[in-house]
């Protein structure tokens, strides 16, 4: 029992150092997008290659 | 005459647990070929469970004669996985097929990849019910990480002997996403939720901002949890490679010739785990059982968080609780499974470019998942 106990407190720090992880990338990428503003002829949002990433 | 039948002596050390791996290897042959499922992993893993379960198989380790002989595929083993090489490896190709773009166009939605990651660790927790210690309890639960890099590194890391099934299972889900989510996304929403349209207006990203963004990822993620540095730093090494913009030739290599020479060594090498006398007990169906656990509470974790934000967004800004599955890290066939169901249910909803950006979220969430759970589970 006391292994369960102790995996709840690990589920709770787990998701709550997701989404505070979560929240500064958020805040990283708005801030950068912010500096960084993009000009005519960069690159917009593209669906991915078909190949990529089943892989992992 | 006895010299001919003492060819054939080794037959009599055939076991009824060899001929079931032979089986399950074929069974792995069989999808990865026929059903088209993971065929770069299930064929060389299904060939692999047949190579090490021949009896006195010279691929693995045999004591012959009170001598120790090691065989190529624990050298393998030893050489790429125990000590992580290989996932490494293959993460910088990751790294570099990944455009983070439609994430970094729409950054808000990371928090649907946050959300989706719930069910690695619900189902820590509910392995730990059925007894297994919290060490291979995370092993267990990362399979929901959908990314089989991560759950190697992390069952590898607390030494779990449950390795061959978690690795069975965290591609075999992999594989399998288009059948489960969609059961799944049914039992959770209503035909009215997944009906509904996003408002889409397409964005530019800066290249610096591309360059820039794997090295903050890097740096964040690597003070959270620490021992996440190699997981993340070297997927986002290959993606900065790509998005450098000075090193095509690498990233080209990366993509293509790394991955594919570490892709084949994986799955025949983890198939050196697949020896009968680990795979073939009642743990291994729980580990089966638990990662279609992991997957489909991921699953409903990322639609559910969906829709609780959905009470507090305005009506125009409301989002398809559809997107929030594909906050997994299979990617990209978690966005297509989705967009697939929304055209389904509305030929002129078309949600790939949302469904893209979280389900590259997923893709970092997935690793920092991993890396939390090395930070916060004890090794021993």
């Amino acid at each position: 029992m006391s292994t369960f106990v102790e995996s709840l407190k690990i589920m709770g720090l787990g998701m709550l150092g997701i989404f505070i992880v979560t929240l500064v990338l958020i805040a990283i990428m708005i801030l950068l997008t912010k500096i960084f503003p993009a000009k005519k002829g960069d690159s917009t949002e593209t669906v991915q290659d078909s190949d990529a990433g089943n892989r992992g | 005459m006895q010299e001919i039948l003492g060819l054939f002596s080794n037959a009599g050390n055939i076991t009824w647990q060899m001929v079931a791996m032979w089986i399950i290897g074929g069974v792995l042959i069989y999808l990865g070929i026929v059903k088209k499922m993971e065929p770069s992993l299930l064929v060389p893993m299904g060939f692999g469970a047949v190579l090490v379960n021949l009896p006195m198989s010279g691929a693995v380790t045999q004591m012959i004669n009170g001598v120790v002989t090691e065989g190529p595929l624990d050298t393998l083993f030893n050489a790429g996985i125990a000590n992580e090489l290989f996932l490494l490896l293959l993460f910088i190709g990751i790294g570099a097929m990944i455009d983070f773009t439609p994430l970094l166009a729409n950054p808000l939605m990371m928090l649907f990849g946050g959300a989706a990651q719930f069910g690695i660790f619900f189902t820590l927790s509910l392995a730990t019910l059925m007894g297994f210690s919290l060490q291979d309890a995370a092993s267990v639960g990362i399979i929901g990480a959908a990314d089989g890099p991560t759950s190697i590194f992390v069952a590898n890391y607390f030494g779990s002997k449950y390795l061959g099934a978690i690795i069975v299972a965290a591609y075999s889900y992999m594989a399998l996403v288009p059948i489960i989510q969609p059961v799944v996304i049914r039992a959770v929403t209503t035909k009215k939720e997944r009906r509904m349209h996003m408002s889409y207006s397409p964005h530019s990203v800066s290249k610096p901002v591309k360059i820039l963004f794997p090295i903050c990822i890097t740096i964040v993620a690597g003070i959270v949890a620490p021992r996440s540095v190699a997981l993340v730093g070297f997927l986002m090494f290959g993606n900065l490679v790509r998005e450098c913009g000075v090193l095509d030739a690498l990233s080209d290599t990366a993509q293509h010739s790394l991955a594919n020479i570490i892709t084949l060594m994986l799955g025949l090498t983890v198939a050196s785990q697949m020896r009968a006398e680990d795979f073939l007990n009642v743990r291994t169906l729980l580990i089966l059982l638990l990662g279609l656990v992991a997957f489909i509470f991921d699953t409903a974790g990322g639609v559910l968080f969906a829709k609780l934000l959905n009470l507090f967004l305005p009506k125009d800004k409301k989002v398809n609780p559809m997107i929030g599955a594909c906050g997994i890290s299979a990617f990209p066939m978690s966005a297509r499974v989705i967009t697939q169901m929304g055209m389904k249910e509305d030929s002129s909803n078309v949600l790939i470019m949302q469904a893209t950006g979280v389900n590259v979220s997923g893709q970092i969430a997935s690793v920092i998942a991993g890396g939390l759970i090395l930070s916060l589970v004890p090794l021993v």
